[in-house]
């Protein structure tokens, strides 16, 4: 069974099946990642698009339904590699050191595999032992607990070695700083690539249809393609507001694992202090609401990246949602046993010393509160002058 | 072994030197006779064995187009999408004429060289 995908090749829809698609695909962004260094590589890339597009509609007038995977390799084939199309390179530099190998890149190897297979593919991206990488993580994870995150993060984000080039790619050639700066800026042509010809399509399509009978239908066209573009952008929107609040809350929730927080009001400086008595339950606290939020505003941020660049990469949500039941289950457990180690009376001395300084207002009573609980009196905090500064360490910090 | 792929390295960065200046003449001749579809070129050229995969033609006419020697308009088709069709500029008329004369020097001096070897 296989998929049939529409695509838009050069403005004109096209049926193609999956396995069609993805050497398509392929073979188009290797000429786009070749015509990248050219000037006109984006004009260059719409005419080889649209020459496809002609001998596959010549395929469909024929009685083919649909393009499949021959009908793309002839077309590749009578189109030519990059190195065939431009003629004018001086070729001596090619070919020196046998065929190139693709670069590495870190896949989970799922053949050796203890849980999801994230220390074998690290082992391999990084040329250690397996088991070195597992016993490394292990103790990590003993030792600090960050890890354990950060594996079902990976777990999540990585894909898994699936095809023999996968395979490869994952052992395949270390990567140079100059890969990755390749890398980066093949990425960031890529982007800005796409948003300018997606424009483009728009206006010309607009503007080569419009003294033709079927302007009714190009406008809907155009206009579909005008929206997608606009919730191209809203989605660039959306991701910017939930990584600035991703990282604010990560801030706010390793801050308080960490012992609390520095407020400088420009004056002097209030502790806000962590929510729970002692560092080890602020941390379980911390990382179990932090990937509680993270999960699914992450999820969200990979589909709306997903979309922006027309990706199509299954993201494991099993995977991604078992992580969340177990933060869940975690915080909920954290929360209910924490009810009695709540640092109720650092909380009420940082209302009290908001309250002195008349950030907020009288009405919390703070101070009889505190004195409630048995809290030990500041006497600097009775009078309304208060000491330029009041810097104290926080009493949890660093005590991990 | 070495040896004998270096050789061939060179041999084809020499042909496909060649072949460019020449290329570049054959289009515009191609397109002085007349409105020429990209597909059209690419049916003459294939048949006088000039290009052996399609995708060459495309950066070709675009650099012409921009050195103003080609343009081109969108035309509708029987079949299909519009398509874009090029023709000659008067900068191009000339740039072609030029080349004829230079081609057919180019071809008595080299017919002379090889032929008197």
């Amino acid at each position: 069974m296989n998929k049939i995908i529409q695509v838009n090749l050069a403005g004109q829809s096209v049926s193609i099946d999956e396995k069609a698609y993805q050497s398509l695909s392929s073979y188009l962004q290797t000429l786009e990642n070749h015509f990248a260094k050219t000037e006109d590589g984006g004009e260059i890339l719409h005419d080889i698009e649209a020459r496809i597009a002609e001998l596959f509609f010549g395929k469909i007038k024929k009685g083919n339904s649909f393009i499949n995977a021959t009908d793309v390799n002839e077309a590749i084939h009578l189109m030519g590699t990059p190195e065939d199309i431009s003629i004018d390179e001086d070729q001596e530099h090619k070919n020196s050191d046998g065929p190139p190998i693709s670069h590495k890149k870190l896949f989970r190897d799922t053949d050796d595999v203890v849980l999801g297979g994230v220390c074998s593919g690290l082992a391999a991206y990084f040329n250690i032992d397996t088991n070195i990488m597992r016993i490394l993580v292990i103790l990590l994870i003993i030792f600090t607990g960050i890890p354990l995150i950060a594996y079902f993060v990976i777990w999540i984000a990585i894909p898994e070695a699936t095809t023999p080039e996968d395979r490869s790619r994952m052992y395949g050639r270390n990567t140079t700083v100059n890969d990755i700066a390749n890398n980066v800026r093949n990425e960031a042509t890529n982007a800005a690539r796409s948003v300018k010809t997606k424009a483009n399509n728009v206006a010309s399509s607009l503007k080569k249809n419009s003294d033709l009978r079927s302007t009714g239908r190009s406008v809907i066209k155009g206009l579909e393609q005008i929206i997608h573009f606009f919730a191209k952008l809203f989605g660039a929107g959306t991701l910017i507001v939930l990584v600035i609040v991703g990282i604010a809350i990560s801030v706010f929730l390793l801050a308080n694992a960490m012992g609390g927080i520095h407020l400088n009001n420009g004056i002097d400086t209030i502790i806000a202090p962590s929510i729970l008595t002692t560092p080890t339950r602020n941390w379980i606290f911390s990382i179990s609401l932090l990937s509680l939020i993270l999960i699914p505003i992450g999820t969200l941020c990979a589909a709306i990246v997903l979309f922006i660049f027309n990706m199509s990469i299954r993201l494991n949500i099993k995977a991604v949602f078992l992580v969340w039941l177990l933060s869940l289950a975690i915080f909920i457990g954290i929360s209910t046993y924490a009810v009695g180690g709540l640092n109720k009376i650092k909380i009420l001395e940082f209302g009290e010393q908001m309250e002195a300084r008349g950030i907020l207002g009288k009405t919390y009573k703070f101070k009889y509160k505190r004195k409630l609980f048995g809290g030990p009196v500041n006497p600097e905090l009775n009078t309304k002058e208060l000491p330029d500064s009041t810097i104290k360490a926080p009493t949890n910090m660093l005590s991990l | 072994m070495d040896i004998y792929l270096h050789n061939q390295m060179k041999i084809e960065n020499t042909q496909s030197q060649m072949r460019k200046g020449v290329l570049e003449y054959c289009i515009l001749t191609l397109a002085s006779a007349g409105e020429m579809y990209a597909s059209d070129i690419i049916t003459h050229l294939k048949e006088a064995k000039l290009i052996v995969v399609e995708g060459t033609l495309y950066p070709l006419l675009t650099r012409l187009k921009n050195a103003g020697l080609l343009s081109y308009e969108w035309k509708e088709s029987d079949q299909g999408p519009p398509r874009k069709y090029y023709s000659l500029t008067p900068k191009g008329h000339d740039f072609c004429q030029e080349l004829s004369n230079t081609w057919t020097e180019l071809t008595l001096s080299v017919n002379q060289i090889t032929k008197t070897k």
